[in-house]
């Protein structure tokens, strides 16, 4: 009589048993993909930020000639080494650390249009360093390499420049004088504002460098080279790169001497950058760890209940006949199969998941392997832990109290 | 007076299968938990880090430099230049000025025993650091009193403390500016370069007062800056304190300014587009904790109601109505969603609180959270656990008590 | 009391094919009256006991009930009549579990108008001899004490017909006998009384046998001489 009442009891434990199966599958898919994707999105939305940041100059360095250090006062700006030449920035460009390098020399000098005059940095550059420096033009365009090459006299105006000489004229084609030679303006620089050190440079007037060195400021070496690094995390790596090369060209190595040049970063605006990547990966774990919990919750606790519910199949099954061991492995191997589906399932979900937001924000999303052993660990130990651990307390019980426990 | 005993009746059976009312109410507790957990603290983080980027970055300034446009061969204009007082009558006229502070440079020889190098030699107020967001890596700032006595201390940079001091500890020591000689109280924190390649570490910070008797003999200012407390309205300030800024200095219409304002757009601009990430981030993350929550929530729900079938069965049989059902079901339900929703709600608070804590954050609300999550357990509980209980009491009981 | 007239049910399987359950079966059953229904599994009697007691409707025919017309009353007066006129007991008790006894047999008042809820229970469980373990769960009763339970149950609200589905199917032999002599006794007191079985022996206990086969009524038989409780089992 007992059996046929355990048996009833089993089957109708065994219907509800499918149900319980489909929830706990995709309680462990649930959060699989809580943890997956939101650790993926978080990955992306901190490069994105981190990529705005880029036009502060975070990955700039610039080179300048060493100071003299008697200032004997020769006749140039800073009493300077005048060793930097035009084919050490152009060396400095092959570095396969280096992104980009461009040439300048910059000297403030006073600038002339129609009867306004006012004092400006007039940097004599290359094409390229429209981009090196992050800047983007408001009017006209910018200096070519075919400026440079034939040292035309064009000029592009930084936008502080613009405003004080010409207002709201349209500048195009107009004229300035810079040392009283003649150049057309041909584009006007977007303004940047300033900057957190209070530093700006929209006072600039941009020529070609070739221009510069040779009818403006009559000079053969540059100040400042300025250089844009392919990779933020190897700043420091490209730093010794450019180092090494300068004092191999300037045959610093025999003679050992010091540099007769410095190299710098924005150190404070790197150091910025880092702890805004730490308070972006904080965040970004604090909240998959969240996840983490609602999805581990929800396995651990469908699976402790689907568990509970059987301990009268259990004693059912070693009534007629199954060994203790026949009960943990067939218990093992159901826990397993509901981890292991519900993490595929999951993994499965969480990838195009991952893909959909990818395409949709155009953030760089990607699942990192971590995440994904993580989350198999704890599907895993979850299955084992609450599939098989009460199901051999069971099992050690004698057949009839498991039958008894409802 | 018959619903209020089945209520009762209900609330005792509650009582009775804590496991399982608990496995109801978890779902919801912890699914609402991380909700208010990722939406406070997600708010609070977000509000924190903008702030900080704007700090970094420095999108609330607005720097005046003397010296504009002249013209040539006119009429030269009354001859002023910047003075403090400008600076201080504009932070007096205009609202929403948190701070400022006005700057004087030269360039000169700095020297200590036998080394001397040039450097670029700064006199502030006693609020730059705040204003110019940097600050003293070692050793100490000067004060008020010593602006107003034209002290002579001096915070130097690292090139500087290198090429004077090597390795010893610049701190304390004596050093010569031009031919005054200073005290050295402080370290400049490192900065690097500055987009014109100037090292910004080859600089010495002094009170201006001590600057401009001392060191040289002007009474007027190469450059201020103002911090705002509204960076959104810097436009609008930069034309206010143009406006005033001609007017005290007797500027006519047709002349040119003899100073230049700017404001910190391309700063604005970046922090803008960090915003927008941070705006879609979190509200996405927010989702998934919702509906990885709804989903856990329901599961568990669910599983509970699919083994009281048969309850709903007798109890059908013995006479209940599918709206004494539905009464028992919305009830347990709703106080299991309350119940849940309440709990979630202060353990999420808890839990955010510990998060802020961790990570520095202050301002933890969570509200927005709560009504969400109010409103998400109860969407759950309809679906998952009324409606199932609905679907059984419809059941002819025959089927149900099988 | 009971009239049905050419009761048929067909379900339908999941695969869509009509499954028979009941085919053009009637019925009468008086007021006072102990009847058995008999059959081997799958005859119908299930469905038969199913649609007596308004659990489920037939497919075709007609269910009398004092004359008025029961076959397809709307779902709230189905419950009604559940409620008041019928007493279940079941092969497997269905009584909840955390529930004391006393607590199980008031669930029918629960649904009723009716007060003083705790007397009338109490007296149910005193007039099934359990008066002593009123406050009892049912994993604290035996077998036999738990259908006894769900009689007083059935018959707390003062049912018109008490239908038992198999109530001895749980039970040992001793226990068997204990529940059937408590239904003889309360037939005694003039309950109708209408018991589903498939063993014959149990049947015998009543006072009329009707006896289906695959959906049809193949024997309507009264019992000449009703089997009564051993003294000892009493």
């Amino acid at each position: 009589m007992r059996t046929l009442r355990a048996l009833r009891i089993a089957t109708r434990g065994l219907r509800a048993h499918r149900i319980r199966v489909i929830l706990a599958v995709s309680s462990v898919a649930a959060g699989v993909v809580a943890v997956v994707v939101t650790g993926a999105i978080g990955l992306g939305a901190k490069e994105e930020v981190l990529r705005q940041t880029e036009s502060i100059g975070t990955n700039l360095l610039v080179v300048r000639p060493a100071q003299v250090s008697n200032s004997a006062a020769r006749k140039n700006v800073r009493g300077v080494v005048t060793s930097l030449k035009l084919d050490d920035y152009q060396a400095i460009a092959q570095l396969s650390r280096v992104s980009a390098a461009v040439p300048g020399f910059e000297s403030s000098v006073t600038v002339k249009a129609d009867n306004l005059s006012m004092s400006a940095m007039v940097l004599g550059t290359t094409a390229p360093y429209l981009n090196v420096c992050s800047f983007r033009m408001h009017q006209g365009r910018f200096i070519t390499d075919e400026d440079d090459i034939s040292a035309n006299r064009v000029a592009v105006l930084g936008a502080r420049v613009n405003e004080t000489l010409f207002g709201e004229k349209s500048i195009i084609g107009q004229e300035i004088r810079i040392r009283s030679i003649p150049f057309e303006v041909v584009g006007v620089l977007e303004a940047k504002g300033v900057l957190a050190d209070g530093s700006d440079e929209d006072d600039r007037v941009v020529i070609p460098i070739r221009t510069a060195l040779r009818r403006v400021f009559n000079s053969t070496w540059l100040n400042p080279v300025f250089i844009s690094v392919r990779n933020v995390a190897e700043m420091d790596e490209a730093h010794s790169d450019v180092a090494r090369l300068l004092r191999e060209r300037h045959r610093l190595v025999q003679s050992d001497r010091a540099d007769d040049f410095s190299i710098q970063d924005k150190a404070k605006v790197l150091a910025a950058r880092k702890q805004l990547a730490d308070s972006l990966t904080l965040l970004a774990t604090g909240l998959a760890g969240a996840s983490l919990v609602v999805g581990g919750a929800g396995i651990f606790a469908l699976m402790l209940m689907s568990v509970k519910e059987r301990s009268a199949e259990i004693g059912l099954r070693m009534a007629i006949g199954a060994k203790r061991r026949d009960i943990l492995v067939q218990f093992l191997l159901e826990a397993l199969s509901i981890a292991a589906g519900g993490w595929l399932a999951g993994m499965a979900m969480a990838a195009i998941a991952t893909v959909v937001i990818a395409r949709a924000t155009s953030w760089t999303t990607s699942i990192s392997p971590g995440l994904v052993l993580i989350t198999l660990a704890i599907v895993v130990s979850s299955g084992l832990i609450f599939g098989a651990y009460p199901a051999r307390q069971a099992s050690l019980m004698p057949p009839i109290q498991a039958l008894r426990m409802e | 007076m018959k619903n209020t005993r089945l209520a009762r009746h209900s609330l005792r059976m509650m009582g009775r299968y804590k496991l399982r009312t608990s496995f109801m109410m978890l779902g919801s507790v912890i699914g609402i938990a991380a909700l208010t957990f990722v939406i406070s603290v997600g708010q609070a983080a977000q509000r924190k880090i903008l702030k900080t980027v704007g700090q970094m970055f420095g999108d609330s300034g607005i720097v005046i430099h003397d010296g504009g446009g002249e013209m040539m061969g006119g009429p030269h204009g009354p001859g002023t230049r910047l003075k403090i007082d400008d600076i201080a009558a504009l932070a007096k006229e205009l609202p929403g000025i948190e701070a400022w502070d006005p700057m004087q440079t030269i360039t000169t020889s700095v020297r200590h025993g036998d080394s001397t190098e040039n450097a670029l030699v700064r006199g502030e107020s006693e609020r730059w650091p705040q204003v110019w967001s940097r600050t003293a890596s070692r050793g100490d700032l000067f004060d008020e009193t010593a602006v107003m006595g034209s002290a002579r201390v001096a915070i130097i940079g690292e090139t500087v403390a290198k090429e004077l001091f090597g390795a010893d500890d610049p701190v304390g020591a004596d050093m010569q500016i031009g031919s005054v000689p200073f005290k050295v109280i402080g370290i400049l924190e490192p900065w690097g370069t500055d987009p014109h390649g100037m090292d910004r570490d080859n600089e010495v910070i002094v009170p201006i007062s001590t600057l401009m008797r001392r060191l040289t003999n002007v009474d007027t200012i190469s450059a201020a800056k103002l911090v705002v407390t509204d960076p959104a309205r810097s436009d609008e300030m930069k034309a206010e304190i143009r406006r005033i800024l001609r007017e005290r200095h007797g500027l006519t219409a047709g002349q040119p300014n003899d100073f230049s304002i700017i404001t910190a757009t391309e700063i604005r601009r970046m922090v803008g587009q960090v915003q927008r990430v941070l705006f879609l981030y979190l509200p996405l993350v927010a989702a998934i904790a919702l509906i990885v929550g709804g989903v856990v929530s329901a599961s568990l729900m669910l599983v509970s109601i699919n083994e009281r079938v048969a309850e709903i069965g007798l109890r059908r049989a013995i006479g209940a109505r599918r709206q004494d059902i539905r009464l028992q079901f919305l009830l347990e339900t709703t106080i299991t969603m309350l119940a849940g929703g309440l709990g979630g709600v202060a353990l999420g608070y808890v839990v955010a609180q510990i998060g802020a804590t961790r990570m520095h954050l202050d301002g933890v609300n969570p509200w927005t959270a709560a009504l969400l999550g109010v409103l998400a357990s109860s969407l759950v509980g309809v679906l998952a656990g009324i409606l199932p209980a609905l679907r059984a009491a419809r059941l002819h009981p025959a089927e149900a008590l099988r | 009391m009971i009239e049905l007239k050419q009761i048929s049910k067909t379900y339908k399987r999941p695969t869509g094919e009509p499954v028979v359950a009941l085919s053009d079966v009637s019925l009468h059953i008086d007021r006072g009256e102990f009847v058995a229904i008999v059959g081997a599994s799958g005859s119908g009697k299930s469905t038969l006991m199913n649609i007596l007691g308004l659990l489920d409707v037939p497919t075709s025919g007609q269910y009398l009930w004092d004359g008025a017309d029961v076959t397809s009353l709307d779902p709230n007066r189905q419950a009604e009549m559940r409620n008041k006129k019928i007493g279940f007991v079941f092969q497997a008790f269905h009584l909840l579990p955390r529930t004391t006894a006393l607590e199980n047999v008031e669930l029918p008042l629960l649904y009723s108008d009716r007060r003083s809820i705790k007397d009338l229970s109490r007296r149910a469980l005193d007039a099934v001899n359990l008066a002593d373990r009123i406050h009892h769960r049912p994993s604290e009763l035996s077998g036999g004490q738990q259908q006894r339970v769900a009689i007083a149950r059935a018959l707390v609200n003062e049912p018109d017909l008490l239908l038992a589905d198999e109530p001895t199917g749980n039970l040992d032999r001793t226990s068997a006998l204990e529940i059937i002599s408590v239904f003889q006794t309360l037939n005694g007191t003039g309950r109708t009384i209408v018991l589903i079985t498939h063993d014959r022996e149990i049947a015998s206990f009543a006072g009329r046998i009707v006896s289906l086969e695959r959906g049809y009524r193949v024997g309507d038989d009264t019992v000449v001489r009703t089997t009564r409780v051993p003294q000892e089992a009493q």
